[in-house]
This record gives C-alpha cells, structure tokens and sequence, in this order.
C-alpha cells in the first residue's frame, strides 16, 4: 500500500464499491475504482485508476440505505465534512487530516452516511491512467 | 433521409452515435432506465443493440469531472464529453450473447393491414428482423406460424 502517494485531489465520483468491513469500531470501505488526480502538465491532469481503502477509525455513526450491485453501481456523489460541518467535494492531501463525516451516494439512489473521529485513504494497486483532464 | 450520425436512424443502421448534448436530445430507440435514481444524472439504454451510457450533469464550482457533464458508455471508466462518436453493439451480436434465456411462446403481432410487425411474448414487441439471427432457431426464410417457440430474449 502507497499510503504517502502524491496526488493533488481523489474523486470519490465514478469510484466502485467492493465490500465494506467493520472491524470493533473501525470501517473500512473498499474501491475496486477510485479516480485520482495527478499533475501531468501545465495542461491537464492524467487521472490514474487505484483500487483503495477509505477508513474510518472510531466510527460513531453508520447507515447504510438501500443496495447495489457493485458491477453496475457506482459512486455519484460524494461529500465529506470537517467537524465545523465545513464540505468538500474531494480529497487532497491537505484537508484529509481534517474530515470526520463522510456522505456517498451511488448511481442507483442508496446512500452511505458514516461519522468517525478520523478518516484515512490508502491507494492501493494502480490500474494506470485511464483519462486525463483539462486543467481551467 | 436515415442519417444515424445526427440521431435519425428509422431503419436501423445505427453503429455508431454521437453523444448528444443532454439526455433529451437522444435519437429514437434510447429509453431512459427508471431504476437509476441519480439526481444528476440519467442512465440510457438501447434495447435493440443492449448499449448503455449514463450521463453526468455537471455540477458548478466541483473540480474534476464531476464539474463537467460527461458520459459512461456500457459501464466504462472513460469519461466522454457530448459530441464523442462511440461506436454502438451490433444487433446481432446482442442477440446471440443474450444471457439467461429461456423459452417464451411468441405470437406474431399485426397491424392493421394484416402484416407481421413484429413477435411478442405478451411483453415487448420484438422486431421480425431480430428474429432471424437466433442461431439454430428460425432461418431468415422461415414461414412463420400462429404460434412460434423461440428463446425468450432478456436485455441485458
């Protein structure tokens, strides 16, 4: 695991559920697909494809609606919040220190809602770049 | 005039299509599939060749591709903006490599001029030029009668 890999920002948008794991008061969720964003030019960003693990240590809330099917389904949206309720849209390497509560909503309408004292991201094996992305 | 490119495809031809500029603007034969429920964005599918694109709005002031609207074609990682060209499932193969068949009992279904438009089963109207290329099944020239046995045709 490449827990200290450089990006600039993870998008959980597009990202493919494998399994979530409770483990005591841990929960970890894993990607088979999860876009991240890496420099590539003065241009674009190339988008690299890793399988990763979200976790989610201390966790003190977790609902789980609905179902999905993980070869069809896949994460639309996704929003993490700091304990002041402040949100992003994505991760990056700055403001991962501070969420506590994360909001993930797949393509088919079921939602994922789990509070923690930390939350962590782990990149694990790398599919390559698979798409690229116009800077603005 | 047929003119798949511009999303005018009466009689079938349609191999490749470019991606409209929003859900709204798809040509005949694209139905939108009620059980994705995402509020942003919209999944398609085309029966007859079994593709499906999902569209992304974009959402204002998101980075990445969130931000933009953009498509997913069959289930793809690749994001496609409006105006990309993919190139669609031949019909025939959608056929033979329908998954979990069955045996349904197909009637022809006429219009009102007495001629077969096509076959069903009680649900969907399946199209008589289909019906050929079920292999080992019925042959282009096959005289069909009041009742044919044929495997049940299930979507993908």
């Amino acid at each position: 695991m490449k827990q200290f890999e450089k990006y600039e920002f993870i998008e959980l948008h597009d990202a493919r559920i494998n399994e979530i794991i409770t483990n005591g008061n841990d929960l970890s969720i894993q990607f088979s697909h999860i876009p991240v964003y890496k420099n590539h030019d003065e241009q674009k960003y190339a988008i690299w494809a890793y399988q990763a693990v979200l976790m989610c240590k201390d966790v003190n809330y977790v609902s789980i609606r609905g179902k999905w099917d993980n070869k069809d389904d896949y994460i639309i949206e996704s929003i993490f919040f700091e304990e002041s309720d402040y949100k992003h849209f994505d991760i990056t390497m700055n403001n991962l220190n501070n969420l506590k509560k994360i909001e993930i909503t797949m393509f088919n309408g079921a939602n994922i809602k789990i509070t923690c004292n930390k939350i962590n991201i782990v990149l694990g094996e790398s599919k390559g770049i698979f798409d690229y992305f116009k800077k603005e | 005039m047929n003119d798949p490119v511009n999303y005018y495809d009466v009689i079938g031809l349609q191999t490749t299509l470019v991606l409209p500029p929003a859900p709204g603007s798809f040509p005949p034969g694209w139905e939108v599939d009620p059980k994705h429920k995402d509020p942003n964005g919209t999944r398609l599918r085309n029966p007859e060749t079994g593709d499906y694109v999902d569209f992304h709005k974009g959402q204002a002031g998101k980075k990445g591709w969130k931000g933009k609207d953009h498509y997913h074609h069959n289930g793809g990682e690749k994001h496609l903006k409006p105006g990309t060209e993919i190139k669609l499932n031949d019909v025939e193969n959608n056929v033979n490599s329908c998954e979990n068949s069955g045996t349904g009992v197909f009637f022809p279904v006429y219009d009102e001029d007495g001629n077969i438009v096509g076959y069903s089963d009680g649900g969907e109207i399946i199209d008589p030029n289909i019906i050929p290329f079920i292999p080992g099944v019925l042959s282009p020239n096959f005289i069909y009668p009041g009742t044919v046995t044929v495997p049940r045709l299930v979507w993908p």
